[in-house]
């Protein structure tokens, strides 16, 4: 019923119409609402939380705008394990407390939020790009081509992928590009896949036909009629695996295999507080509750899009 | 029957094949292990230490063709024999023999928890979709699927062992033991089960036929349980089993934090160790679980269900 009154529509009120309700379902989906906010926050953390330093050929351009309030490496004995100050304003050290060597909780962690975030945005586009590429191909090209690398993606999900990034990592070192590339190599079966799955279905239609019979190459079709098509999942998917790399970098930093800097990272500060829990909790609950408002926000962000995006699920609940 | 179980069962071989092919290469690529052979002592001096090194490359067999060194691996491979632990100086499948009970002790009884927690909470979400007891397994599906596990494994310590003393914070022995890692590797499982199951319960209970059970006055509890639980189940299993590979990477992290004597932590110690044969043999045998869990499930679903067979 809906598909016939959609269709008696012209053009130009569907458009309006559409564009209405993807506002009007922001506001009604406030879980959205939620995840932006979240995601908008830790995007700010990272950009302005340090100051950043670029080297040029005339020397180093600082723009001071990091909004850390104090050093993050600066060791303070006698503050240490100082409680976070809404807790004990008698104590006055930083707003989440200090740790065990009094270095402010805080600092440490708007300073550590840049790292965990670009390792996860570069390695969830690198594994976009790649594995939007492959499936394209796999999908319109099919046969010998189909095989070989669905056959491929097979055996990597066949592997447990945190464990072949230990040991990739513990052989090849953990360096920032390493982490991004591995990462990015790591996500690329799942948007293969989707996109694979889409263009299989997009390639027999009309429009893609007509477009080849008026002799647009191989690359057009792909790139410019069915990428467009069937590129909607892919970023629906993307949202949701960046909580997934996150995740993942946490867990390979606890294990001492992460990216190996100064900086501290969200799960370098858990290991560290490992040892002192049972002194002062809130080391370790605080980088934690980060880790996990991000990946939440990357989720809430992943869901609010695929029902913005996709209209069969609108108006479908749950 | 006969030759779907044979095609599967090539299939599953050649994708053992395949990762271990991929893990050799990977590893070779990716650094030199004769320079892990070799001890670098202070009193020792440049001449030895290169004179050791050659020895140790050409004991490993690094100083013919890769191509020759990947066919002599799979020979020795198929006897195998996968090398001997640097560390250890025992082969390296005596030790992940002797700690693999462990970790199928703990992932088994993972998986239980799982789902004996994720499926109810699922169903009764499902049933009384909206009210509070929704809300709160949605909240706790969530909370299943963000919370870093190392960090939920050091929280658990501190109430559970720390707090509380009912459990001992790491190591085995009693059954104790193993209660906080089961938990801590089941987390993940609760949520994903719990959240397709409510979901899979939801359009069961949308389907036609179970209109019909209702319409022909059977109870709910048979309704439930009768149609709409079992229809819903083969995907409840698929989820399960689909999140195993997930399940067997999180074991490294969880034995480490407890410390339990399993192949994920032999793994871990053996990357800090770099013990190279022993994290070598460690991708490939997790590897060829997670195939062999799917291979199995496989070969359930096609006698379950026949259409699967045929496709």
């Amino acid at each position: 019923m809906s598909e016939l009154a959609g269709s008696l529509d012209t053009l130009a009120e569907r458009r309006q119409k559409l564009g209405v309700s993807i506002w009007r379902k922001m506001w009604i989906n406030r879980l959205g609402i939620i995840g932006i906010t979240l995601m908008v926050c830790f995007v700010a953390a990272a950009v302005f939380g340090d100051d950043i330093s670029i080297e040029t050929g005339f020397g180093e351009l600082v723009i001071p705008w990091g909004m850390a309030p104090e050093d993050p490496v600066a060791v303070d004995f006698e503050n240490t394990y100082a409680r976070p100050i809404w807790m004990d304003p008698a104590e006055g050290a930083g707003i989440l407390g200090k740790d065990n060597l009094g270095r402010d909780i805080f600092s440490r962690m708007l300073v550590g939020s840049r790292l965990s975030l670009i390792v996860a945005f570069s390695a969830v586009v690198i594994g976009m790009v790649s594995g939007t590429f492959l499936g394209l191909l796999t999908g319109y090209r099919g046969g010998l081509v189909d095989d070989i690398i669905m056959r491929i993606a097979d055996t990597q999900t066949a592997v447990p992928f945190l464990v072949l990034l230990i040991a990739v990592i513990a052989f090849l070192g953990g360096g920032l590009m390493n982490m991004i590339v591995f990462m990015g190599i790591g996500s690329w079966v799942g948007f293969a896949r989707l996109i694979r799955g889409e263009v299989l279905s997009l390639r027999e239609r009309d429009y893609v036909q007509a477009a080849r019979s008026l002799g647009a190459s191989d690359l057009r079709v792909m790139l410019r009629h069915i990428m467009p098509n069937a590129i909607q999942p892919v970023i629906v998917a993307a949202s949701l695996s960046f909580g997934g790399v996150i995740l993942t970098e946490a867990a390979l930093s606890f294990l001492g295999l992460g990216v190996n800097t100064l900086v501290p990272t969200w799960g370098k500060m858990i290991a560290d507080s490992r040892d002192y829990v049972t002194i002062a909790w809130h080391l370790s609950v605080f980088p934690a509750v980060a880790i996990m408002l991000v990946v939440l926000g990357a989720n809430l962000l992943g869901d609010w899009l695929r029902d913005v995006l996709d209209p069969r699920l609108r108006g479908r609940q749950g | 029957m006969g030759a779907f179980i044979v095609r599967r069962l090539m299939q599953a071989a050649l994708v053992v094949v395949m990762v271990v092919t991929l893990v050799f290469f990977l590893i070779r690529v990716s650094g030199d292990p004769a320079s892990l052979g070799v001890s670098l002592e202070e009193n020792r001096t440049e001449q030895e230490i290169q004179e050791e090194y050659q020895r140790v490359r050409k004991r490993m067999g690094l100083d013919r063709h890769i191509l020759i060194q990947y066919a002599l691996f799979w020979q020795r491979a198929l006897r195998g024999d996968f090398g001997t632990s640097f560390r250890y100086t025992v082969p390296a499948t005596q030790l992940i023999i002797e700690r693999l009970p462990n970790s199928l002790r703990l992932g088994a009884l993972a998986a239980v928890i799982g789902v004996s927690v994720g499926l109810p909470l699922g169903i009764v979400a499902a049933l009384n979709r909206g009210s509070l007891t929704d809300n709160l397994a949605t909240g706790v599906s969530v909370f299943g699927i963000v919370v870093p596990q190392f960090w939920l494994a050091i929280m658990l310590i501190l109430i559970f062992s720390v707090q509380l003393g009912w459990l001992p914070t790491s190591g085995t022995g009693s059954w104790k033991h193993i209660i906080l890692p089961a938990v801590t590797l089941s987390t993940g499982l609760i949520a994903t089960v719990a959240r397709m199951s409510r979901s899979g319960m939801l359009e069961a209970m949308s389907q036609d036929y179970i209109r019909t059970a209702r319409a022909k006055g059977l109870g709910q509890r048979l309704v439930i349980f009768r149609h709409a639980l079992r229809n819903g189940s083969i995907s409840i299993i698929t989820v399960v089993v689909s999140s195993l590979p997930h399940l067997i990477g999180t074991v490294v992290v969880v034995e480490v934090v407890f410390a339990w004597p399993g192949v994920g932590n032999l793994m871990a110690q053996s990357v800090a160790n770099r013990d190279y044969p022993v994290v070598f043999l460690d991708v490939i045998l997790f590897g060829t679980l997670t195939v062999l869990i799917f291979l199995m499930m496989d070969l359930i679903y096609a006698a379950v269900d026949p259409r699967i067979r045929h496709r």
